[in-house]
Formats: C-alpha cells, sequence, structure tokens
C-alpha cells in the first residue's frame, strides 16, 4: 500500500473541518507574524487593540450621552417622536452594518478570490470547494465583522440600557449583526465575481483604491463644510428630518427587519418581534446559501474567473508623443539633462496612469478645491476703509491677511507635494532595479525625483497665490515677495520629505501610501509643520514685525527673504545629503 | 563560433586563468555575507568578449547574489568587481553604461508601453534621440512587439514582458550582458529566440554571462561554464575540460550532480521509491 493509497479513505467529508483547517492556517500566518515582529511593532499592534478597546468604551459612553440628550425638554417640545424615533435607530443601524460589509466585504472578498493567488492551489487541494468559499467568506467577512462590532454593538447595547430592554434583545444584538454581515458578504461574493467578468481584477482594485480616497476626502471636507449649517438648522428642518429618519424604518423593507425585531423583543412584544427576527435569521441563511452555491458554480465552471491581471479584451494603446515621449512638450524638460528628463517623464506617466497613484494628487487637489471656496465664501473680500486705525496700522493688517491667505496655497502645495516626494522612491517598486542598473549618478536621481515632487506642488501653489492676490487686490509689492518666498519655502520641504523618502523607502510595498502612515509618513508630517512655523516666522513675521518697529517694510523684506531663504535652502540641501550615500543601497536589505 | 581554449586550472574555490585579452567581468575574491552567512564565498572568475559564459548552481547556490553584485544592485561585502575594466564600486557609471541585464523576473514599470520604456531606458543612457527612435524599432520587429509596442506593459505576458527586459539590455549595445535565467516561462520559439539573439550577440565579441537551471542549455549555448555551490565556485571550464576532470562523468547533468548533489539526488530516489 503505498503512502498516496494509505490516505484516500482518511479524509474528512465535513467542509466545516477544512473551514477550520484554513481558518486555523490564517490565525497561524497571524500568530506568526506577530511572534516575528520587531518590539515596537509588536507594541504598537498591543497598542492598537487597547485602542479598539477604548473606542469601544467610548462609543458606548458617548451613545450613551447623546441618547440621554434625546430626552431633553426642548427636544420634547420641538414636536419630534421620540419613540418612534429612538425604535428607529437599530432598523438603521443594521441597514448600516448591512451596506458597510456589503462595501467592505466587497474590497476583501476581491484580494481574498483573486489577488491572493492562493486559489488555484487550494481548489486544485482535496478541500471541498465548498470549505474553500466559506473560509474565503467568513475571512472577508472577519475584519468588517470586528469594525462593526468597535463601533455598532456598543450604540446598540447603550441603546438597550437607555430603553431598559429586556436582557433576550442583547444577546439576539450579536446574532442580528452576524447574520446581515454574512447575507452581506454573500450578495458582495457575488457582485465581485459579476465585476470580474466584466474588469481585470487588478483594474477593480485601483479604481476602488481610487474611489476610496476620493469620497474619505470629499466626504470629510463636506462635512467641514457643512458644519456651521448644522448650527443654524430650525426646529422645523430638524422635525422634519427626524420624520424622514422614522419613516425609513418602514415594515417593508426587509433590510430594517432585525432592527424591528430587536426592539419588539426588547419591549417584549414577542410575536412581531420573533416573527421579524425569523425572517431576518431565515432570509440571511437564504441568501447566504444562494450566494455561496452560486459563487462556486461560476467559479469552478470558469464564468468567474477568467482575468485577474489587468489585461482587457481591448488592449489600451498608448498612442501620445510617440517620437519623443509624451511630455516632450514640457520644453523645460528638455533642457534638464537627458537622464533626469527621462525620469520626471517616467513619473509624470506613472503617477497618471496608476490609480494608486493618481489618488495620493487627487487628495490635495480636493483639499486645494475646498480650501479655495472657503475663502470665496467668507474671507475672499479685501478690506476697505480705514476706520479710526492708523494707515500704518491698517497697511501692516492689508498684508498680514494677504500673507495669511498665501499660507493656504502653501498648504495646498504641501499636501501634494508630502505625497509625491515621501513615495518617490517607493513607487519604484519592484522596478528599481531599472533605474539602479543604468548609468544614472545619485545626484541627478535625486534631482529628477526633487524637481517631480516639487514642479506640481510649485505649480499649484503659485496657482492658488496668485488667485488669492488678485482677489485681495494684494499689493505688487507682497505679491512678488510671496512667490520667492513660498518657493523657497516649498523647496525646503520637498528636501526634508523626499529625505524621509529615501529612509523609509520600500520597494516591496504595492500601496506606497501605506508609507504615510508608516515612520517616515508621521516624521515628515511633524518636521514639515515645525519646519513651515519656523520659515512663515521668518519670511512673514520679519516683514509684518518691522514696520512695527519703525523700519521699513522694504528693508523688512529684504532681510525675510535672506534670513528665511537662508534657512529654507539648507533644509533643501542638507537632509539630502544627509541621504545621498542610502540612495544607492536602496533595496538591498 | 569560439575556437579559443580557455586552459585553466579548477580548483575548489580557486580558478587561475591565463588568456590574453582582457577581461569583460572580473570577480576578485568576491563575497557577500548576510549576518554571519556567506552567500557567496570568494569568487575568482573572468568572463571574455566573444563568449557565453553559463554559471550554474543549484537553487540557493548564490547565482543571483553573484550576478547582482556584477550589474551594482547589491555591495559586495568584500572582493571586487570589474564590468568592460571598470571597477563597479569606484567606476559605477562608467561600468554600468558597459552592461545590460536581465532579471529573473521581468519587472518592468507596467504602466509603460514597451516602446516609452525603451524610449526611457534610451535617455538614460544617454543616446541620442535618432538613435533611441531607430535601435526601438529594430528591436522590437526582432522581437515581434511592434505589433503590441504601444500597450502597456501590464496587458503583456510574461514571455513578452521578457522579450521587452531583454530588448531594454540590449538597447545601448553594451558590452556586457548579464542574464539571470532568461528562458524561464518561454515557450519553445520565443527561448530559441533568446538564444539565438545571444549567440549572435557573443560572435560580435561582447561577452553573454548567463545562469540558468536548464542544463541542456547550458551545454549547447555556453562556450565556459562555472559551477557555484553553497557559495563557493566548484568548476570552471569549457564542458571538454569539465569532462576531463571529472572522469566517467559525460554529461553535464552527471558532472553537475557529482559536483553539487549527488547524495541528495540519491536520497530523492529513495523517498520516491
Amino acid at each position: 500500500m503505498t503512502a498516496m493509497e494509505s490516505l484516500i479513505g482518511t479524509q474528512s467529508e465535513n467542509p466545516l473541518v477544512y473551514v477550520f483547517k484554513l481558518l486555523h492556517l490564517r490565525w497561524e500566518i497571524f500568530t506568526s507574524g506577530f511572534k516575528r515582529a520587531k518590539p515596537l511593532q509588536k507594541a504598537l499592534t498591543i497598542a492598537l487593540w487597547l485602542l479598539i478597546m477604548a473606542v469601544i468604551a467610548g462609543t458606548y459612553l458617548l451613545s450613551d450621552y447623546i441618547l440621554e440628550q434625546l430626552n431633553s425638554p426642548v427636544l420634547i417640545q420641538s414636536g419630534i417622536n421620540l419613540t418612534e424615533f429612538i425604535e428607529a435607530i437599530p432598523a438603521l443601524m443594521i441597514v448600516g452594518i448591512f451596506l458597510l460589509t456589503l462595501i467592505a466585504s466587497f474590497r476583501l472578498l476581491l484580494q481574498a478570490l483573486y489577488l491572493a493567488r492562493d486559489m488555484d492551489f487550494l481548489v486544485s487541494a482535496p478541500i471541498p470547494i465548498r470549505s474553500v468559499f466559506l473560509a474565503k467568506l467568513l475571512e472577508a467577512i472577519l475584519p468588517t465583522f470586528i469594525l462593526v462590532l468597535v463601533f455598532g454593538l456598543p450604540v446598540l447595547i447603550s441603546l438597550g440600557a437607555r430603553a431598559g430592554f429586556h436582557l433576550i434583545y442583547y444577546p439576539l444584538v450579536f446574532i442580528v449583526i452576524a447574520c446581515i454581515a454574512i447575507a452581506a458578504a454573500g450578495i458582495a461574493s457575488l457582485l465581485v465575481m459579476a465585476v470580474v467578468r466584466i474588469f481585470p481584477a487588478k483594474r477593480v482594485a485601483e479604481i476602488l483604491t481610487f474611489l476610496g480616497a476620493f469620497f474619505i476626502i470629499a466626504i470629510s471636507q463636506t462635512f467641514n463644510l457643512a458644519g456651521n449649517k448644522l448650527e443654524s438648522l430650525s426646529p422645523e428642518q430638524v422635525l422634519a428630518g427626524s420624520q424622514l429618519f422614522s419613516k425609513l424604518n418602514s415594515p417593508w423593507v426587509p433590510l430594517v427587519w432585525g432592527g424591528r425585531g430587536l426592539v419588539d423583543l426588547g419591549q417584549e412584544r414577542w410575536i412581531s418581534g420573533c416573527l421579524f427576527l425569523v425572517l431576518t435569521i431565515a432570509l440571511s441563511g437564504v441568501v447566504f446559501w444562494v450566494a455561496l452555491n452560486t459563487a462556486e458554480r461560476l467559479y469552478y465552471t470558469g464564468w468567474a474567473s477568467l482575468r485577474v491581471g489587468t489585461r482587457s479584451k481591448k488592449n489600451h494603446r498608448v498612442t501620445e508623443g510617440r517620437e519623443n515621449g509624451s511630455a516632450s512638450s514640457i520644453i523645460f524638460l528638455n533642457i534638464l539633462p537627458a537622464e533626469v528628463g527621462a525620469i520626471i517623464r517616467k513619473d509624470f506617466k506613472q503617477v497618471r496612469r496608476d490609480l494608486n497613484n493618481l489618488s495620493q494628487v487627487i487628495g490635495a487637489l480636493i483639499m486645494g478645491i475646498v480650501l479655495g471656496v472657503m475663502l470665496l465664501r467668507g474671507g475672499g473680500e479685501p478690506l476697505t476703509g480705514q476706520g479710526d486705525a492708523p494707515s500704518q496700522f491698517m497697511l501692516i493688517l492689508r498684508s498680514g491677511m494677504v500673507y495669511g491667505s498665501m499660507v493656504i496655497g502653501l498648504f495646498v502645495g504641501w499636501a501634494l507635494l508630502s505625497r509625491l516626494a515621501l513615495v518617490a522612491f517607493s513607487m519604484e517598486g519592484r522596478s528599481y532595479w531599472i533605474l539602479k542598473t543604468a548609468p544614472v549618478g545619485t545626484g541627478k536621481l535625486l534631482s529628477a525625483k526633487f524637481l517631480m515632487a516639487f514642479l506640481p506642488s510649485l505649480i499649484l501653489s503659485w496657482f492658488y497665490l496668485l488667485g488669492i492676490a488678485l482677489l485681495q487686490k494684494a499689493p505688487l509689492a507682497t505679491i512678488l515677495y510671496g512667490i520667492p518666498s513660498i518657493t523657497l519655502i516649498l523647496a525646503g520641504l520637498c528636501g526634508i520629505n523626499l529625505a524621509l523618502g529615501v529612509r523609509g523607502a520600500n520597494l516591496t510595498w504595492t500601496d506606497p501610501r501605506k508609507m504615510e502612515n508608516g515612520v517616515a509618513g508621521i516624521l515628515g508630517t511633524i518636521i514639515s509643520i515645525v519646519y513651515q512655523l519656523v520659515t512663515l516666522v521668518l519670511f512673514f513675521g520679519i516683514p509684518l514685525g518691522f514696520p512695527l518697529l519703525g523700519i521699513s517694510p522694504g528693508i523688512g523684506m529684504s532681510a525675510g527673504i535672506l534670513i528665511g531663504g537662508a534657512v529654507a535652502l539648507l533644509c533643501t540641501f542638507l537632509p539630502l545629503s544627509m541621504v545621498k550615500g542610502r540612495v544607492c543601497r536602496i533595496g538591498e536589505e | 563560433m569560439i575556437t579559443n581554449t580557455f586552459p585553466q586550472v579548477i580548483t575548489a574555490n580557486r580558478v587561475e586563468l591565463e588568456y590574453k585579452q582582457p577581461a569583460s567581468i572580473e570577480l576578485c575574491n568576491l563575497c557577500k555575507k548576510y549576518g554571519t552567512k556567506s552567500a557567496v564565498d570568494n569568487i575568482n572568475l573572468e568572463v571574455f568578449g566573444g563568449e557565453v559564459f553559463g554559471f550554474l548552481g543549484p537553487n540557493g547556490a548564490g547565482k543571483t547574489t553573484t550576478i547582482k553584485m556584477i550589474v551594482g544592485l547589491l555591495q559586495p561585502t568584500s572582493g571586487t568587481v570589474k564590468v568592460a575594466g571598470y571597477d563597479m564600486q569606484n567606476q559605477p557609471l562608467k561600468a554600468k553604461i558597459s552592461s545590460g541585464y536581465v532579471p529573473d523576473t521581468p519587472n518592468l514599470y507596467s504602466k509603460l508601453s514597451a516602446r516609452e520604456l525603451l524610449q526611457f531606458v534610451g535617455d538614460l543612457y544617454s543616446m541620442e534621440p535618432r538613435q533611441i527612435n531607430r535601435r526601438i524599432e529594430e528591436l522590437l520587429r526582432l522581437f515581434s512587439l511592434d505589433d503590441v509596442g504601444d500597450n502597456l506593459i501590464d496587458t503583456y505576458s510574461h514571455g513578452m514582458q521578457q522579450k521587452v527586459s531583454l530588448a531594454a539590455a540590449l538597447m545601448h549595445d553594451p558590452k556586457v550582458l548579464v542574464l539571470d535565467e532568461p528562458t524561464v516561462g518561454l515557450d519553445p520559439k520565443s527561448a530559441r529566440l533568446i538564444k539565438d539573439v545571444l549567440r549572435q550577440f557573443a560572435n560580435r565579441g561582447s561577452a553573454v554571462f548567463v545562469t540558468t537551471h536548464i542544463l541542456e542549455i547550458a551545454e549547447r549555448m555556453c562556450d565556459r561554464i562555472a559551477i557555484i555551490n553553497e557559495g563557493k565556485l566548484v568548476a570552471v571550464g569549457t564542458l571538454d575540460e569539465l569532462r576531463s576532470v571529472k572522469q566517467g562523468e559525460t554529461s553535464l547533468e552527471d558532472i553537475f550532480l557529482s559536483l553539487t548533489g549527488g547524495a541528495e539526488e540519491a536520497e530523492i530516489a529513495e523517498v520516491l521509491r
């Protein structure tokens, strides 16, 4: 009897055994990674878990406080039906959990089914295909489930405690959330397969990353803008909002059944509660079961496993600038050494064509647009008249306002620059060997990367600076002083961030944005803020302060540009000279 | 074909070459250590213009580490690498301009087209624009990539990417070509094309340094062969010279196994029995 023959017949028929084995493997990979991690990484992981615990406690206390405020006399007098409103909260939270799980599972399943590249190995192994899919779905659900438990569970628990719900409410909250999560993940698996059938998986992942970054920034900025509007809502508007909120909790919407069931059982309305709850659990089970079977079939028949790469039926043809490269129209690049120009052109194309990189740039541009809109709405008008103030004081105030607005231009440039400079080397990825084996000196390589980060940021800053200056009818001398000042400050920022990008370069990262969250990114932000504060005082504080001491503004500007310029130039070149030796060692660790 | 003989003495860790023309690649006491582990241990080697030099060894023997030090991707712990007479440590730009490199995995800029990548490489090597355009057309035609030259590289198959990688290495017509497993993952037609290109390249007087696991390719294509095992050079010579040293062994496979893993081979057979 051969070894293989002896194995046949000993295999378990129960798919759950293999699901457990596959999940256990994931757990082993996680624990092994933790054991092998550096002490700092271990400490950060433990700190992260402690933070999660703190967030759970904080969410509980915060939601408890908010619920307490709902009973305030002001709200009661406003005519809002608070009972309806509070009863609608669990239902709408369950809807939110469903949507969140659906979106998050889509991204995770795309990774697990198509980008992890272990499906061929798993499907060809003597494991029931159902076990593979179950394990993959559970892997996709777990991270979202933890997220939901961190933010959703404390709210629902505190609501139950504040409303004095029956004890059965609490374990059922957990069960309903779990049911909703598996149903959402099941639907997400089908959606992933349908989308990947049409678009390559890698492209879908790029687009998701891009959209994710875009929406996070857009939503956060929109909330910023809308923040002050909320304070001025009329009681009628609040009432209308609460009514809409309650209307969404309609019994005809299956997604709210879980929430309604929880509330009914909590309030001891047993029949309706059980009905809604059973319907929710049964519907979730059916959705999950159908999705699982369909997904298996689609994958196994090859319908949904056709393309993984970014290859598409219609190849993306690049026809721009065939003779001299696409960016040859930028004459400036042609006066640079050929190697420097070539690297800049190449980087421009990479940033533009790779959505992962493009999302970096878009973030800064959105921030710029939002700040621009804020400026137009609020402080765009120039100061008129002078009242009883001395003319000298008004002149300083006007200049101060213009300088203040210029700082916005600087921040917009910094937002773009920090992204481009920090990832300048990491974005080379595994292709860095091309540059490293080419006869390009370290100086030229650093120059190319510097210009690639500096020039777009500078153009963006200048654009803002000139726009603001025109809007505020700034004096010509102030504009002429502001342009070189901002240029020099940005150059220093670029030197600092590029040097940190060299120190923290990691060519194995698939997503260069991770660098922003790493040590280099955090250090870069801290150092950049300190540097900007110092240089802003030197460049703009001196010209504003000198007239107060009776010294002419011209002398103040000269002193500002000399002292500030010296500091900025020092920060441009010193950090880069410190890391110059490291450039040729990148990728050797 | 190369008709010169390469008289030398094969020892366990030292190869003494007696050759008249200056070497295109010269490794002198080359070592690379990772912590206490020696990946490459005191290698001495010379490769001459006009020859295809095969560098063989089992997995983890130190082939790729050696190659990475030759092309300037890794800094040696000690010893020197000279390419076309230039020291890779002290004159890296001159050494690099003389060499072309094809890695084992063609990691190229996926968001560039083949034409853009070759343009980029031409610029990096400071070639004249007219020369770049002419060379791009020649190489795309040679590797049958002219129809897809404007498509993004991430739409290419592995074989096409390997061809682009070789085209990029040939772009500046280097004196030394270094290739790490160039035929892996290629169909027979593409593999044959690459072998022919390398042969022609060597016939024009350039040096080709190639690693491969396919001993048949090494046997047919290489003028001289070096075998590395556990970071140490265990043999260098023409196939005939290797045969004469390992008396009784007639094929390169036998010679290779006896020098690197004969015992393991017997062990594997025992396990499979």
